[in-house]
């Protein structure tokens, strides 16, 4: 029978800086990446010929490679083909910013169409222009759809910070391997890393329910 | 007022309007009927170029289209020329997120073509005329069809076009609620306001109708006043339409 030993994870400081740098890195590149995502989702549904294809392409191969690969190749790959001297901490985000942007991109979108053809016609017999239509008759309905798939992403987003820790970025999951490295007690450190993440988004999803309630 | 000739539209290797000639004087209000396919809302929905029209000529309170299959109508001449019509859908097609009042505004704000007390004011007077003042800041949701399709009517009539266009603008509504639609309308027909109306109802055809177009297959088959054409119907596909919508 294995005894579980927690006075093993009792270290205030370094998970705190941890959890710190998790929560900024999962802030910072969920909200980048929803830029991102507006900005090539109005592109995608205002039918721009050739930049359509250009963030097609873009999307797939970001929703459709792992992950992984994306935040070591921004972090090594990129400054050797380049020759560009990133920092650090910038460049081990960029791969899960623009992982944010693919998926927002394609929840915009999907927002944006799923508001029915109606909507659109009424504001056309109205005289609307395209973007008063969309300011003022599409967004606003489609915002409200948009809400429960984007917590949902920016949710995965937070837990994604996970795979930093193979750049070196100090984040929960890094500090819990080096933890493990010293302890040799991976049980009581994973599950404890695991605790904090529950204990962040737990606010998060509750405050998108009651988001979700009101409208 | 509204002048069509020889008005096509295909969608594919589909023909769905033939040729149509239409003619509506100003104060007129013309009822299409037919049996669904021919056509009639396809008509509609060319006169305010929802659909691109593939051939033919289009006037419309003095602005002029004509199409050959290839015309792309830019988008600002294409508003200029929608200008000229409200229309009122099947579905209402309420800005849900927006209560009634605001509905009835869109128009005129969102245009800028009024201040808000100005578009508030307009808005206020045609929920009056449509009997819906007491309703002005519940949201579509909150409303029966009947007075939703009331509130799209104003909504329409915010932006004073010349020609008001309904799409059977009774067919989604239960029963009992299409009368006070009709009656809106009616009220309309009696201040002079030009129309144009699908629809399966054949007492308003009959009694507010000053003209009635009967299309099937893409055609015009008969057009006339409603005593003429309802009551003495010269082909035998009108007597048989006639047969099976009175019962």
């Amino acid at each position: 029978m294995y005894e579980f030993d927690w006075s093993v994870v009792m270290d205030p400081q370094l998970w705190l800086s941890a959890v710190g740098v998790t929560v900024a890195y999962a802030v910072v590149t969920s909200i980048a990446g929803l830029l991102i995502g507006v900005v090539l989702g109005l592109a995608l549904v205002s039918r721009i010929p050739v930049l359509g294809w250009i963030i097609r392409i873009y999307i797939h191969v970001f929703r459709c490679t792992p992950l992984l690969v994306q935040i070591v190749w921004f972090f090594y790959a990129l400054p050797m083909i380049t020759g560009w001297t990133l920092p650090d901490w910038f460049a081990a985000g960029l791969g899960l910013t623009l992982y944010m942007g693919a998926f927002s991109a394609e929840i915009f979108r999907a927002g944006v169409i799923s508001i029915e053809k109606g909507q659109w016609e009424a504001s056309t017999v109205l005289g609307f222009s395209y973007w008063t239509k969309m300011r003022h008759i599409i967004l606003p309905q489609a915002t409200r759809r948009m809400i429960p798939p984007i917590v949902s992403q920016a949710i995965l987003q937070l837990k994604n910070t996970s795979l930093l820790s193979v750049v070196a970025v100090p984040d929960i999951m890094y500090a819990a391997g080096g933890l493990t490295m010293s302890t040799y007690r991976p049980l009581e450190v994973y599950t404890f890393a695991a605790l904090l993440y529950l204990v962040v988004l737990t606010p998060v999803t509750l405050l998108a329910n009651r988001f979700e309630l009101k409208h | 007022m509204i002048d069509v000739r020889n008005l096509r539209k295909s969608f594919g290797t589909l023909e769905v309007l033939k040729g149509i000639d239409l003619e509506v004087a100003a104060g007129d209000v013309a009822v299409l009927i037919g049996p669904s396919g021919c056509g009639k809302s396809t008509l509609l929905r060319c006169l305010n170029l929802l659909e691109t029209p593939s051939a033919g000529r289009l006037e419309i309170a003095g602005r002029k289209l004509e199409f050959d299959g290839t015309t792309r109508v830019p988008e600002r001449q294409q508003a200029e020329f929608r200008s000229a019509t409200g229309m009122v859908f099947q579905n209402f097609n309420l800005f849900p997120h927006m209560t009634v009042l605001e509905n009835v505004m869109s128009g005129p704000l969102l245009n800028g073509l009024k201040s808000k007390a100005e578009a508030k004011k307009l808005a206020l007077a045609l929920l009056d005329r449509v009997g819906l003042s007491q309703k002005t800041d519940l949201y579509p949701r909150q409303i029966s069809g009947g007075q939703a399709q009331r509130v799209a009517i104003a909504r329409a009539l915010a932006l004073e076009p010349k020609v008001m266009l309904f799409d059977e603008p009774t067919s989604a509504l239960d029963p009992e609620l299409v009368g006070e639609v009709l009656e809106v309308m009616q009220s309309l027909a009696r201040d002079g306001t030009t129309m144009i109306v699908v629809t399966h109802e054949m007492g308003f055809a009959r009694e507010v109708a000053s003209k009635v177009v009967f299309m099937e297959g893409g055609h015009v088959l008969e057009s006339g006043p409603p005593a003429e054409v309802l009551g003495a119907p010269r082909t035998e596909r009108l007597r048989s339409f006639l047969s099976k919508v009175e019962h």
